[in-house]
This record gives structure tokens, C-alpha cells and sequence, in this order.
């Protein structure tokens, strides 16, 4: 597997708060790569760096061999990064077909009607309310319609930030059985995640970040094995 | 009879209220600036327009002729032309660097530019060879079809100026509902609106989109500034004072970074005005009062429904 994403020694900063304090890892194509961690970790940050939106101290972040730290967010899409962000931020007075649309904003390809029909395939409550305002849609419809948006950009890497964030549990394992599904059709996926249970067994890698620092990795069988994982995040004593 | 005259005065005022009420508008909606030198906008409009009709049609100027109506579309072109480019010149030296600085800096920065329009058109304009002294009102040319006899229908009196006013709003209201909710990139627009960072997160170059917003408005502007030297048969370089204090006040009345808001405060406060000036008795009725009644009813709306009259509440998103 070549890496798709290689971040190195990753430091960003609020001012004079340090955030990240330089963190290493790699996404390979075709994994599931999931990082872990509490509130206030750096998960967020780290992605939000990786998509442009804010810019690292020091460190690198390599998609496809290319240096990313320099790249305008809005160019950083047609490189094949997607993100969808934590809360999922999709447009609420926009229809939910106008969201998926946005998605493909950066494409000039013919192949994005195909792939809205992909994306209402994955989702099929999205067609069915396809003219509706996604501001009137549940937290588990927004995070449908926030991932399909993603999916409409035809990233190689989609970044996945707490997608299972305030669902319901029977919600959580729908989204989550999507990623499984985007996955097993080939997508490489960067999965942030606080629900680490769930994160790591679909994982082909994570990482554990604790203020800002890398504590822990390896593979998702092993993480879920580790005794400080479990005591940490699975509450388990 | 009179209260159909004064509706029609009102829409007069309305229609180009609301043309420049839309620049107030989507610049705030994209970056929530209240752009305060955009009166100036519109006053640039109007001497672009005076500066094509002596730059194109010298003779029938100096001679005191009617302009052809071919004319007319020459001198909106050039009227935009001249607003377009001090918005983007504006949007790129003085706002484009504030981006990221306090509300209050880009603000102040809007009143200095206000000022420093002003100021270089009553110095300079006269400086150019061949062009008037602008440091008193200059006469804007007459042109076919627009300027003339009103027309009387039913004993009714309808300037030409306010066909041409009422006819630009609707054009352009109709042109800008399909640049909005029709075209990409006035899909953009909305996304840029309701979440910036998102809207990056797509692929779009908010730059881009907040520099189209100011375009869209210089537009709008530099026609009000043509329908103002139509009705007025001149323009000053302090022509957008009030003019503009008078659109932000429509824009609020119809809620800010609500574009139907904008055309519906204009109307209204339009209608308001006229009807004060038509039907309030006495000490306090008349044209001179006419400003106090606008105002009285922006100190209404910002106490009984801030959020304007088509504006959404704001609220929280979980």
C-alpha cells in the first residue's frame, strides 16, 4: 500500500497555544485510518490543517507526494481531498439536492450526475427529499447529506470528522456501516472519531491523540486490545 | 387621485431606494460589512455615465440636444463600467487586507473611502481636460424616451425618469433572482453566506465570490446613479450621502443580507416618504420632514423587529 497522506512532525498553534505539538502519520490507499481521542486532543485541528482551512506552524503534509501547507483550501478539493466537518455544516436554507451539488463545485466532468445518483443509492432518503431545505433535517439526515456532499467531490481521500457525533446509537451504526461501505467500494478514509469502539474496528490503523500528541497507534485490533485504550476510551476498568 | 400620485412618487423613490439598498445587502450578507462608502458607488455611476455622454456625445451636449436613446445603453455601460471598477479597486486595496482584522476596522475603513470618493471627484473631476468643474451640481444629459414631457394618463402625472426607474428594478431584480437560486456561482453566493468555511471546504474561492458581490452591487448602483440624473437632470458629488444612508435604511427595514428584503425596504420606505410628504398636515408634513419620517421608521423597525421585515432570527447552530 503507498501512503495517500503523509503528515510529519505536524505542529499548529492558536496564538501562542500550541494545539498539535508535532504529530507523524500516514493514510495508506485503500485504508481506513482512524484517529482517537478526547475533546481538545488536536483531531479537529489536524484535519482542518490538512484541508487548508488553517495553516500549520511547522511540518509538512504530503497528499500524493505534493506539500499541501502552501495549497488555497478551495484548490486543496480538486486535488481529491474531501472533508466533511465536525457538526456537519451543510447549508441549511439550500436544498438538499443544491448541498450535493456544492459538493461537486470544483468538477467539470461529466460523471457528477452519476454520482448523484451514487450518492441518493448511499443514502436514499436524500432523494426522497431531495427539494427539501437540509436545515429542516434531522442530525442523522444532515450527517447523510454532510458525507454523500463529501462523496460528490469523487475524493481519494475522504476525511470523516466525528461523523457519529450526537446521534442516536441505531443512527451511529447506520453512518458507521456507511463507512464500511465506502470503504469495501475502494475509498481511502480518515476517520476522527471520539466513539472509539466503533472507529477502531473498522480501522486498518489508528492513532491515539492525547493533547496534541501522538500516545499510541498501531492496527485497530490492536488498539482495541491495548489495556490503556480500553481504560481510556472503551471504560472499561 | 392624490393618494394613486403619491404611491407613484413613492415607487419612484422606491425603486431606486431599492436598486442601491441590494449593494448594501449582499455585501453584508457575504461578509458582514456594512459597505458605507457604497453611496459613493452610486455617485460614480452617475459621473461615469456623465463622462461617457461627454466623452461619446460631445456635440449634442454642447449644443444642449437630446441624446439619441441608443445612447442610453452606451452611457450604462459606462456608468457600470466606472462604478465596477472603484467596488473592486475598493474590495482588493482597503477591504480585502482587513479580512481578517476587528468588524470596527473595515468600518471605519468604509467611511474613509466614502470620504476620499467625495473629496477626489469635487477636486479632480473638473482637473480632467474637457470635463466640468464638479464642485458644484453638474446638469446630466438628456436623453430620447427617458427625459421629456411627463406622461398624464388619468389625470395622473408620470415622469419618464420613472419608467426607466421602475423598469431598471424590475430587470434587475428579475436578472439577479436568476443569478441567485439559477447559477453556480449564485449558489455559491448563498454557500459563502451561510457558511464561509464550508463553502471552502467545497472548492470555492470566497475571494472570488465576495469580489462578485461587490460587482453585483456596483451594477445595481451605477443604474440607481443614471435614474437619479434622469430624475434630478443633475448629480454632485455628494449625490450619495443621503442617498446611500437612505438605501442602508432599506436594506435594514427589509432585513440585512436579504436581497427581496433589500427591494421590499426600498419600496416601503419609498411609499413612506411620499405619503408623509402627501398627507401628514401641518408643521410636520411636507418634503422637509420627509427624512425624519424615514428615519422615525428605521428607529421602529430596530426596536419592534431588529431582525428587518423579511430577515430571519438569527439562531444558533446546535
Amino acid at each position: 500500500m503507498s501512503d495517500i497522506l503523509e503528515v510529519k512532525d505536524l505542529v499548529v498553534s492558536y496564538g501562542k497555544i500550541k494545539a498539535v505539538k508535532g504529530i507523524s502519520f500516514t493514510v495508506g490507499e485503500g485504508e481506513v485510518v482512524s484517529l482517537i481521542g478526547t475533546n481538545g486532543a488536536g483531531k479537529t485541528t489536524t484535519l482542518r490543517t490538512i484541508s487548508g482551512l488553517l495553516r500549520p506552524t511547522s511540518g509538512s503534509i504530503r497528499f500524493r507526494g505534493q506539500d499541501l501547507t502552501k495549497v488555497a483550501p478551495h484548490d486543496i478539493v480538486s486535488l481529491g481531498l474531501a472533508h466533511s466537518p465536525e457538526g456537519r455544516r451543510i447549508f441549511p436554507k439550500l436544498s438538499v439536492e443544491e448541498n450535493l451539488m456544492l459538493g461537486a463545485f470544483s468538477r467539470k466532468d461529466k460523471g457528477i450526475r452519476a454520482d448523484l445518483d451514487a450518492a441518493f443509492e448511499l443514502f436514499p432518503i436524500l432523494q426522497e427529499r431531495r427539494a427539501q431545505p437540509a436545515g429542516t433535517f434531522s442530525g442523522g439526515e444532515q450527517q447523510m447529506l454532510a458525507m454523500g456532499r463529501a462523496m460528490m467531490s469523487k475524493p481519494q481521500l475522504l476525511m470523516l470528522d466525528e461523523p457519529s457525533m450526537g446521534l442516536s446509537p441505531l443512527m451511529m451504526k447506520r453512518i458507521m456501516t456507511t463507512v464500511t461501505t465506502l470503504q469495501e467500494q475502494g475509498t481511502t478514509i480518515l476517520l476522527v472519531e471520539q466513539n472509539a469502539q466503533a472507529a477502531l474496528k473498522r480501522a486498518t490503523k489508528g492513532y491515539v491523540l492525547e493533547v496534541g500528541t501522538i500516545v499510541l497507534s498501531g492496527t485497530g485490533s490492536e488498539l482495541l486490545a491495548s489495556d490503556d485504550v480500553r481504560k481510556a476510551y472503551l471504560g472499561e476498568d | 387621485m392624490e393618494l394613486a400620485q403619491q404611491l407613484v412618487n413613492g415607487l419612484t423613490l422606491g425603486s431606486l431606494y431599492a436598486l442601491i439598498a441590494v449593494g448594501y445587502t449582499v455585501v453584508y450578507g457575504i461578509i458582514q460589512l456594512i459597505n458605507f462608502a457604497h453611496g459613493e458607488i452610486f455617485m460614480v455611476g452617475a459621473f461615469g455615465a456623465l463622462s461617457t455622454a461627454l466623452l461619446f456625445f460631445r456635440s449634442y451636449v454642447d449644443e444642449g440636444q437630446v441624446l439619441p436613446f441608443w445612447a442610453l445603453p452606451v452611457l450604462i455601460l459606462g456608468a457600470v463600467a466606472a462604478s465596477v471598477a472603484i467596488a473592486v479597486l475598493m474590495e482588493r486595496i482597503a477591504y480585502r487586507p482587513l479580512r481578517n482584522a476587528p468588524r470596527l476596522a473595515p468600518l471605519i475603513t468604509a467611511i474613509g473611502i466614502s470620504v476620499f470618493l467625495q473629496e477626489a471627484v469635487r477636486l479632480l473631476y473638473g482637473k480632467i481636460p474637457g470635463f466640468p468643474d464638479a464642485k458644484q451640481k453638474v446638469p446630466f444629459p438628456k436623453i430620447a424616451v427617458v427625459s421629456g414631457d411627463a406622461w398624464t394618463p388619468f389625470g395622473l402625472t408620470i415622469q419618464r425618469s420613472t419608467i426607466f426607474t421602475v423598469g431598471a428594478l424590475v430587470i434587475c431584480a428579475a436578472g439577479l433572482f436568476y443569478f441567485v437560486s439559477r447559477t453556480k456561482t449564485g449558489r455559491a453566493m448563498q454557500a459563502v453566506s451561510q457558511d464561509p468555511d464550508t463553502a471552502r471546504l467545497m472548492g470555492i474561492n470566497v475571494d472570488r465570490i465576495i469580489v462578485v458581490a461587490f460587482v453585483i452591487g456596483a451594477t445595481l448602483a451605477a443604474i440607481a446613479g443614471i435614474a437619479q440624473g434622469l430624475q434630478v437632470t443633475n448629480v454632485n458629488f455628494k449625490m450619495g450621502f443621503l442617498a446611500g444612508l437612505k438605501a442602508f435604511t432599506a436594506a435594514v427595514l427589509g432585513g440585512i443580507g436579504n436581497v427581496w428584503g433589500a427591494v421590499l425596504g426600498g419600496l416601503t420606505l419609498g411609499i413612506v416618504e411620499a405619503l408623509a410628504i402627501g398627507f401628514i398636515p401641518g408643521t410636520f408634513g411636507g418634503s422637509s420632514w420627509k427624512d425624519v419620517w424615514a428615519f422615525a421608521i428605521l428607529i421602529l423597525v430596530l426596536v419592534f423587529r431588529p431582525q428587518g421585515l423579511l430577515g430571519a432570527k438569527v439562531v444558533d447552530r446546535a
